[in-house]
């Protein structure tokens, strides 16, 4: 109960910056960012949240499919415009993908010191996993 | 059909839950439905069949979509637990979810503008790689259309979970840095789910590219609809 009350106050707040203030970010953006912050400055502990957070992350698609129902509303529209949506979806998405790594490949230090870095970081991580990860990877 | 229960909230909700335990139901026992797509199908399915007005069925479907945003203030925990593991990455995966974001609010624009969709479509198209809420959110502020955005990005999580490793993989990216933050980028939280699926680094990494993505499409999406 905690780990919800935390969440709604900080949606509120959320709310209240961009409807008061001004703040130019969609309400539920403002809300995480502050929770972010708040999690940072250990104003609030991660037990306290993560339990609801999760519960809220895992069944994140239930909360879509009224939204996604909505495109009987469209349908005409959609199937009017399809090859503007058919090539947004497809080579939007693709391009952005491609973008993204390619820079994420060129600012990255090595992967091997990534790597040592990543073991140092979670030790309690085993090994065993993460070659199984490797290796399932490669031959999908 | 038109009957008064029809357009009591608890009509809309109880029949939502019921279809998304049924997929979810479905997707352990086959393993690859995706729950969001069986949940959705099924609902038009039935509002079709049974003749039911889409506003009714949204009496109850509003209520659903409304903890949507308490569901968005939740992505501060995965966000904030990835922040902390991979440190040594953070720059560069941001640098990435940046110029990647960025890079897909013009090209949806000119895609738009190029094949002649109409203004509205082009401006709810502008948000589609952010994660839905926030889609939702920036398509109403910027003046495009919250139920289409939120189909738009739905469509493009889909498509970029399915395809998004091994188009990666072609294309000849090894990172798991590189990996997680093309997807998270470009796909959001349904391609961050697919990505947990498979290595907890690469979900992680994912999940931490979505919402700086969700932060960098709310700031750039204004700005970028103005070239429009």
């Amino acid at each position: 109960m905690r780990g919800l009350i935390i969440l709604f106050v900080f949606n509120g707040a959320g709310l209240l910056l961009h409807e008061w203030v001004g703040v130019p970010l969609p309400s539920n953006v403002i809300g995480m960012l502050l929770l972010v912050a708040a999690l940072f400055l250990k104003w609030i502990k991660l037990e306290w949240v993560e339990e609801s957070a999760s519960f809220f992350t895992k069944h994140m698609m239930l909360f879509f499919a009224p939204l996604i129902a909505g495109v009987t509303v469209f349908a005409k529209e959609l199937s009017e415009a399809w090859l503007s949506v058919a090539i947004s979806v497809v080579g939007g998405t693709i391009a952005v993908m491609l973008v993204t790594a390619a820079v994420v490949r060129l600012l990255s230090p090595a992967e091997a010191e990534v790597q040592i870095e990543a073991e140092k970081a979670q030790p309690s991580q085993r090994p065993l996993t993460k070659e199984g990860h490797h290796e399932r990877g490669i031959s999908q | 059909m038109n009957a008064e229960f029809l357009s009591n909230p608890v009509f809309g909700v109880s029949l939502t839950v019921m279809l998304y335990g049924c997929a979810l139901w479905l997707k352990q026992k086959t393993g690859w439905v995706h729950p969001l797509l069986a949940t959705s199908i099924a609902l038009i399915g039935v509002l079709l069949l049974f003749d039911i007005p889409y506003d009714d069925y949204n009496a109850g479907g509003s209520v659903i979509t409304f903890f949507l945003g308490p569901a968005t203030v939740a992505l501060a925990v995965p966000l904030y637990k990835q922040a902390l593991r991979f440190r040594k990455q953070l720059l560069p995966v941001a640098a990435g979810a940046l110029i990647g974001s960025l890079c897909g609010l013009v090209f949806n624009g000119l895609v738009m503008l190029w094949t002649g969709a109409s203004h509205s479509l082009l401006l709810t198209s502008l948000p589609k790689s952010a994660t839905s809420p926030v889609a939702i959110e920036v398509a109403r502020m910027i003046g495009g259309r919250p139920e289409l955005a939120a189909v738009l990005t739905v469509l493009t999580g889909l498509f970029g979970s399915v395809v998004g490793p091994r188009v990666l993989r072609l294309a000849g990216f090894r990172q798991d840095a590189a990996i997680g933050a093309g997807v998270g980028t470009a796909s959001h939280g349904i391609g961050t789910a697919r990505l947990f699926a498979d290595s907890e680094r690469q979900g992680g990494i994912s999940g931490f590219a979505m919402a700086l993505t969700a932060i960098t499409t709310s700031a750039l999406a204004l700005p970028v609809s103005w070239l429009f």
